[in-house]
């Protein structure tokens, strides 16, 4: 039995990483402190519609999470961002624009992370166009008025997909990948496809990544249940013509010709960029120079950020990570926590 | 073409891929006799393996590629470069996706009109 009774321990962030780590101190008896920046727990999973690979509603694992955060002793502060960590000697005090507003022996940092401004690549005419979307705004209309996609009515002929936006891309100072755009593309498309059986629609893409438990064997269903059409190679340009189409070109990589597709809509799969709201913690430089995510004080053995003795990180605040991930991650700062408290 | 000098230029189609004009009827009737074909991933190993790639122009990838793209069907050019298959099902034992690769290629002969008489119905 974990007895972490006499420890006082905060938890910045709401979303899955947030919640696991404040339910599993909680569950160690330790005294838990919880904020978010938004008046609901929840994060981003509130905007979502399903989630991969078994296509679960956000919803259930809201609920999930909504359950077992009341039924056990977790003092929650919603709407007070705390942005900045001062250490005072073994004291961890906590402030929200300047103003104190708590203090902790150990702080979990779960800021989570930003989805990429899609304007920043202007030549998808993100912004510009109104039939120009991201997967975060599909995601939206599939989960509140998927009827939002038809025209005057009409269902949509065809919908294409760009993969890779705002990750491996040295043009967005973004060389890492953000891995779970390729899946949520899969899904997104076999989400239309269920809508719209007649519409076609395309994935443009330049190396599928599907690396999770359950991922290839739902590209697999994208192919061969859905009839997804795959083409390897990424669109360089949108435009729109007289109907409010977009015009796509591309090239096939795999027949070495370019090629060009009308659609209804074009998404945007954007990658996974660092939270805008992130904690800064006295005067340290505690994220990637080259990425801007927390660095651990070692990837492979420790969530603790690097240089900072009780300040530990969780989910996608430390990059791109798919739920299971962070709620894993989440649980595992929460015990990281309590080793450092008990051996201090 | 008298009093006209021959600068060397030729006139050619584009080599543009229309997808919003395709006429996908080939590749439709093809994914539903063999439905598995739709989950390739072009990864080319039916094209590596195969022993008739190995000496003329023949890839049995880039062929099935095109029909799914809708190429060239109006050229009819699939019979002819399928007559260097030798049907022999090496792409079918390679295949990590396990596309009937051998069978597609008799359906291909098949539906394209030189060969439906040559080959007798499987």
């Amino acid at each position: 039995m974990l007895d972490g009774r006499e420890y006082r321990i905060t938890v910045i962030g709401a979303g899955p990483a947030g919640a696991a780590a404040a339910i599993s101190a909680a569950a160690m008896s330790m005294e838990v402190d919880w904020y978010d920046k938004e008046n609901r727990p929840g994060g981003k999973l509130n905007d979502y519609h399903q989630l991969f690979p078994d296509r679960a509603t956000a919803d259930q694992i809201l609920a999930d999470f909504d359950g077992r955060t009341d039924a056990i002793e977790i003092k929650k502060h919603f709407g007070t961002a705390v942005n900045r960590i001062e250490t005072d000697n073994r004291q961890l005090i906590l402030l929200s624009d300047n103003k104190i507003v708590g203090s902790a022996d150990a702080v979990i940092v779960a800021t989570g992370f930003d989805f990429f401004d899609a304007r920043l690549k202007e030549e998808f005419g993100y912004g510009i166009y109104d039939h120009v979307i991201t997967s975060p705004d599909l995601e939206k209309i599939l989960k509140t008025n998927p009827e939002d996609l038809r025209k005057e009515g009409a269902d949509p002929v065809s919908i294409a997909f760009v993969h890779c936006v705002g990750s491996r891309d040295q043009q967005a100072g973004i060389n890492y990948c953000s891995r779970l755009c390729c899946i949520t593309g899969i899904r997104q498309a076999i989400g239309i496809k269920e809508l719209f059986p007649s519409c076609k629609v395309v994935n443009f893409y330049i190396d599928i990544r599907a690396f999770g438990s359950g991922y290839e064997e739902l590209y697999r269903e994208a192919q061969e249940k859905y009839k997804i059409q795959f083409i390897r190679g990424r669109v360089s340009e949108a435009s729109e013509n007289q109907q409010h189409r977009i015009l796509l070109k591309a090239e096939d990589t795999l027949m070495a010709r370019p090629l060009k597709l009308t659609v209804d809509w074009l998404v945007l799969l954007v990658g996974m960029v660092p939270s805008c709201t992130q904690v800064q913690i006295d005067n340290h430089q505690c994220t990637d120079q080259e990425t801007g995510f927390y660095q651990p004080v070692n990837v492979f053995t420790g969530s603790r950020i690097a240089g900072l003795p009780g300040i530990f990180m969780a989910g996608a605040c430390g990059g791109p990570m798919s739920i299971p991930e962070a709620i894993a991650s989440g649980r595992s700062a929460a015990m990281e926590a309590w080793q450092y408290l008990k051996d201090r | 073409m008298a009093g006209k000098k021959n600068f060397g230029f030729e006139r050619h189609a584009g080599r543009q891929i229309d997808l919003d004009h395709a006429d996908n009827s080939l590749a439709t009737e093809l994914a539903e006799v063999v439905s598995a074909w739709s989950a390739c991933i072009s990864c080319g190993s039916c094209a590596a393996t195969c022993p008739a790639g190995q000496n003329v122009g023949f890839n049995f990838r880039r062929l099935h590629y095109k029909i799914k793209l809708s190429l060239e069907v109006e050229t009819d050019n699939y019979p002819s470069l399928l007559t260097s298959c030798l049907l022999c099902g090496k792409c079918q034992l390679v295949c990590p996706r396990g596309i009937p690769t051998r069978y597609l290629s008799i359906q291909i002969m098949q539906k394209t009109k030189h060969y439906a008489e040559v080959i007798p119905p499987v």
